[in-house]
């Protein structure tokens, strides 16, 4: 059952707010000048939460996936060479499905969310450049979307390999910068 | 030699029609005025996943970058040789359309994608035949995230055509073309030798990039009904195929 209590209300009874809700479970809705602000619930009940939150997650990203894998293999199984313009529509459509991959991937791990991150800089990179577009590229994005990221649980050697793997296909994944960093940052915080 | 009345067009120069000179054009439409115009959905699929798809790319170089010139830089230094001469020829349309300006490029590239091309590849085209039966032929640019996709590339491993019973109607043309094409100088057409030897035991190896890539040609060819005259650029190919097949090529008018 759900209760709405203010900050001060709670402030008084929290030792027997949470004795009664660890043993007969709801919530408590904290409230601030009648703003709901934060959900007082069991941690059997949380852990209930964030497992359907993970697998929901999951699921999406698994689809998410699917979608990317199906354009890469549509894409190379289009281009014939080099500078196609099959692979300039391929980076642009790949781009949403990037982003929403990164959404995905941070609820599902660390490891999956420091991939498809770095997946989201190299076709943001590859879409500001002006170098020819290469089918190798994809094959490489093929390999990380078909051996790493299907993967139920990914650390951060994976996401070591994902990127030694970019970086030998040629695609970079951190943006070239002129000049030092501190500087940089000084000029924009200026 | 009598005049051809019926006339096949392929992609070559359905694409011309659209992209040609004023010259040119003009010599076009003098020569297939008063015949009766043949092409095929597979010409038609062709097309789509050339020029069309062409448009989508301009269109959508168009709407990442604001000015003009970076999207000719972006041509010249991103594409190959072949992509971006089809897309200068398609940017030497929007000027003679007088689109100059980025919104008027931008409208005019959306009219282009939407209708206007495929309008254009069946304007005075009294009869399209249909023996794949593509189903990539039937797809249409659909807008997404503020520009076009189209389905425009088969894959083997997905049946949406009848590419493999039609082309076993032939059988035994296409087995008495395969040891000539497999000794030609010409690898496209060395290739489509090489997959004809390979259709009897593998059907499904036509489709997919066979299909898209090799074999195009072949499928035109087959397709030009026995009394019509194929007209294409492509005489090199095409050349070689007509002969082997029985087929007629249109001979040019020099008007």
């Amino acid at each position: 059952m759900e209760h709405v209590l203010s900050v001060s209300e709670t402030r008084g009874r929290l030792t027997s707010l949470v004795q009664q809700i660890a043993e007969r479970g709801g919530e408590v809705i904290i409230t601030t000048r009648d703003e709901p602000m934060a959900v007082l619930m069991s941690y059997r009940a949380y852990q209930r939460w964030r497992k359907r939150q993970w697998s929901q997650a999951r699921v999406q990203f698994e689809e998410l996936l699917s979608s990317a894998q199906e354009l890469i293999e549509i894409t190379l199984e289009g281009s014939r060479e080099a500078g196609d313009s099959d692979l300039y529509l391929f980076w642009h459509n790949f781009k949403p499905l990037a982003e929403e991959l990164w959404q995905a991937a941070l609820e599902v791990s660390e490891g999956h969310t420091l991939i498809t991150s770095m997946l989201l800089d190299v076709t943001l990179m590859v879409l500001d450049g002006d170098a020819p577009l290469q089918p190798e590229h994809l094959a490489v994005l093929r390999r990380i979307a078909t051996d790493l990221l299907p993967r139920p649980t990914l650390t951060a050697d994976d996401a070591a390999q994902a990127h030694r793997l970019l970086v030998e296909g040629g695609l970079r994944t951190v943006f070239p910068v002129e000049g030092d960093l501190a500087t940089l940052y000084e000029e924009a915080m200026r | 030699m009598s005049e051809d009345l019926r006339i096949f067009l392929d992609t070559t120069i359905q694409i011309e029609r659209l992209t040609g000179t004023r010259a040119r054009r003009a010599q076009l439409t003098a020569e297939l005025t008063g015949k009766e115009i043949v092409t095929s959905t597979y010409v038609l699929g062709e097309f789509l996943r050339t020029l069309v798809k062409d448009c989508i790319t301009l269109y959508t170089l168009v709407s990442q970058n604001v000015h003009l010139d970076d999207v000719e830089v972006q041509i010249a230094n991103r594409f190959n040789k072949r992509e971006a001469s089809r897309c200068l020829l398609l940017w030497a349309s929007l000027h003679r359309a007088r689109a100059y300006g980025r919104e008027k490029v931008l409208h005019t590239l959306r009219t282009y994608i939407e209708y206007g091309l495929v309008q254009a590849f069946m304007a005075g085209v009294d009869q399209v035949s249909d023996a794949t039966d593509c189903g990539l032929a039937r797809e249409r640019p659909r807008q997404v995230e503020g520009t076009y996709r189209l389905r425009a590339q088969c894959r083997r491993e997905v049946k949406e055509c009848r590419l493999e019973e039609w082309l076993a109607t032939y059988s035994a043309a296409l087995d008495g073309a395969a040891p000539h094409l497999l000794a030609s100088n010409e690898p496209g057409l060395v290739r489509i030798g090489e997959l004809l030897g390979e259709f009897p035991h593998t059907p499904e190896a036509v489709r997919g990039r066979s299909c898209t890539w090799y074999l195009g040609d072949l499928i035109i060819a087959l397709e030009c009904p026995a009394d019509a005259a194929l007209y294409t650029t492509n005489r090199r190919h095409f050349g070689v195929l007509c002969a082997q097949l029985g087929k007629r090529m249109y001979e040019r008018k020099t008007l």
